[in-house]
């Protein structure tokens, strides 16, 4: 047998030193394709002329994935738009002078990119995480004996757990550490594990001189005991990165359709979705279809200008707070002055500065993204409130009509809810019911649409799924919040809820949406009815 | 019963990333592999080597890998071979169109030559569930 530990070392120094080869040819052909444009630029629009600059796509669609590859991502992502102006640049019968300065802006950003580096090539490039794989674990540090159900109570909140009273080994990947303080020589293990993921210590002590030892033990928050299990949470979510948040929707519409898919690039290589139109009678369409968190559309189009598209969109009352972004090339005061007056929120002046984009872009749209869902959510939960649930249901039950599919509604209540007021006071009643509410955030998709109904009562919209695959889905959310314990100074207790479902498969006609609810309610009737703590679904007995 | 993966044909542009991959699929895969530049490299290579499983970049100048893919499977005695695209930042939509096209599933890039075989192993291992 070949010692298996031995050739893995093999393979990984012959892997480094292939990466710094990797990575020392980036900066040769980051070096040649720069002189290479610098030498066309020189030279007469004609054919050798375009093929070489399509050459030149080509070796930047190289640059893109070896960039990438070899730990430099920034300089994929001034490659990839580069590929992309160069081609538009290849096809164009005369010189276009906006896509040279195009171009011109990001072969130096090759440059930036290169020498801005990472430094870190001995690390491998940040894994996205493939399709399916599980996220990285939570590490639990403390003895089952000190502290019992620590696990399966971290377990209960959603995240893969690893257990563990010592350091683990440097490869193994953690997303955040529990740490016990009643473990002896904790803050050393504090120490070991700060280094590698955020920790969370768990102490009796949270005095000013324990916290600051902690402190300086590297440990990033500190939890009291007894414990409480929503402020844990709470930490988890922040250091584990369950990031509820789906990614910021961006629809950029410029009648060029080789700048509108750079322009769109741009902003997918800084993280967001971005769908580019260049028809721009299209805009309402494509608004519906992808509900966007900011639009981004040129000002000077040829058949519709962007004040005029503007006003289009603003004549929609559920978009008179949608972000409208210009990019124009006008220094026209008056004619920007105008544009504002309808709404648009900013101006980016041409040439683009992509990276500025990106930068602007996000910002605009994720306090956009913010403002509405403090305005739309409910204040104890963060869900979407009553009438934004309802509105969310009919815009979901009119893409169904107009694209086909399905969708169930369930409706859900909280079992015995009054009691739990009455014997363990309001606070314990409104943990309860977000602790729900971080149950269902966790346990179902990010695209599910879930919000507060009314006191107890919650809804979920459970988008492309038949009612026996909602009802599996619920029922597995049931399962672990059944299973959570909630705590007081002398009691424990558990709570359970009921569901009823209905989907709209067969529904039609214009009270859809209240026939949905009616049916899910009626279901939810039938569960209460029939011992609680169940689900029904409409129809059933 | 799974049969193991050894014969992999493996198709990227880029001559660094080809010799990366190549190298960690070979020494920490222990594959039997062949690596090419280009769909057509591929297709001149592939009946001699008799591949259970196409690797295959995405994104190719010329032929591209859903392209390649077509022509690999229509060569005589190819027709049923798995193939794994790879491919940069994959949503799920576009994963389901890779799927689509003709592929077991999507490895995303940048990769990590570390797992890379790895992960090759395992979408092997899934397609006979």
């Amino acid at each position: 047998m070949i010692d298996s530990a031995s050739m893995e070392a093999e393979a990984r120094d012959a892997l480094r030193r292939m990466r710094a080869d990797g990575v020392r040819r980036l900066a040769e052909r980051v070096a040649d394709l720069t002189t290479a444009w610098k030498a066309l630029t020189l030279r007469p629009w004609d054919a050798a002329t375009r093929a070489g600059i399509s050459e030149l796509a080509s070796g930047a669609h190289r640059l893109a994935g070896a960039g990438g590859t070899f730990g430099f991502p920034a300089l994929s992502a001034a490659a990839a738009p580069l590929e992309l102006v160069l081609t538009g640049l290849a096809d164009s019968a005369v010189p276009d002078g906006e896509r040279v300065n195009q171009a011109h802006k990001l072969v130096a950003a090759l440059t930036a990119a290169l020498e801005a580096g990472t430094g870190a090539i001995d690390e491998p490039p940040p894994a996205l995480t493939a399709p399916g794989e599980a996220a990285d674990p939570v590490l639990v540090c403390a003895d089952e004996a000190v502290q019992p159900g620590l696990a399966a109570l971290i377990s209960n909140l959603g995240y893969a757990v690893l257990r563990g009273e010592a350091l683990p080994p440097p490869e193994q990947r953690m997303a955040t550490a529990v740490l016990d303080a009643a473990l002896p020589d904790a803050l050393r293990i504090a120490r070991g594990l700060a280094t590698r993921c955020p920790v969370i210590l768990l102490s009796e002590e949270t005095g000013f001189e324990a916290r600051l030892a902690a402190a300086r033990a590297g440990v990033n928050a500190i939890v009291p005991k007894p414990l409480e299990t929503n402020e844990l949470a709470d930490w988890l979510d922040q250091f584990a990165g369950h990031r509820r948040e789906a990614s910021l929707s961006i629809l950029v519409v410029d009648d060029d359709v080789v700048l509108a898919e750079t322009y769109a690039m741009a902003l997918r290589q800084a993280g967001m979705e971005a769908t580019s139109i260049s028809d721009p009678s299209r805009v309402l369409d494509a608004i519906a279809s992808v509900t966007p968190d900011l639009v981004l559309m040129d000002l000077q189009m040829p058949d519709i200008d962007g004040i005029e598209l503007a006003r289009v969109i603003r004549q929609t009352r559920r978009h008179m707070s949608l972000p409208l972004l210009f990019l124009s090339a006008e220094q026209d005061a008056a004619r920007q002055i105008q544009a504002r007056r309808l709404g648009g929120d900013d101006f980016i002046v041409k040439p683009v500065d992509l990276g500025r984009l990106a930068t602007v872009v996000r910002l605009r749209a994720e306090r956009a993204r913010a403002l509405r869902a403090i305005m739309e959510s409910d204040s104890l939960t963060g869900l979407l409130n009553h009438g934004r649930f309802k509105e969310r249901l009919s815009l979901e039950l009119q893409r169904c009509r107009r694209e086909g599919g399905i969708v169930s509604l369930t409706l859900l209540d909280l079992d015995h809810f009054k009691q739990i007021n009455d014997q363990h006071g309001h606070l314990m009643g409104d943990r309860v019911i977000r602790s729900l509410a971080r149950s269902l955030q966790k346990r179902l998709r990010r695209t599910d649409v879930i919000g507060r109904y009314g006191g107890e009562e919650f809804a979920v919209l459970l988008l492309g799924t038949e009612a026996e695959a909602a009802r599996a889905a619920i029922d597995q959310v049931r399962r672990r919040f059944t299973a959570l314990p909630f705590e007081t100074d002398s009691s424990r207790f558990t709570v359970s809820f009921s569901a009823g479902i209905a989907s709209n498969a067969g529904l039609d006609g214009p009270r859809e949406a209240e026939t949905l609810i009616e049916a899910a309610d009626a279901a939810l009737y039938a569960a209460k009815r029939a011992g609680r703590g169940c689900t029904r679904l409409a129809g059933e007995d | 019963m799974s049969i193991t993966l050894e014969r992999v044909l493996y198709v990227e542009d880029d001559a660094d990333i080809r010799t990366l991959a190549g190298f960690a699929l070979k020494a920490v895969g222990r594959f039997t592999l062949e690596a090419c530049a280009s769909g057509q490299e591929a297709l001149n290579k592939a009946p001699g080597f008799a591949p259970q499983l196409f690797l295959l970049d995405v994104m190719m100048p010329g032929m591209d890998g859903p392209t390649t893919l077509g022509r690999l499977r229509a060569l005589p005695g190819l027709g049923a071979v798995p193939a794994i695209f790879m491919t940069a930042k994959v949503q799920p939509q576009e994963v389901e169109r890779y799927k689509a096209l003709g592929g077991l599933d999507v490895i995303s890039k940048p990769f990590d030559p570390m797992t890379l075989s790895a992960s090759v192993r395992a979408i092997w291992e899934r397609r006979h569930d």
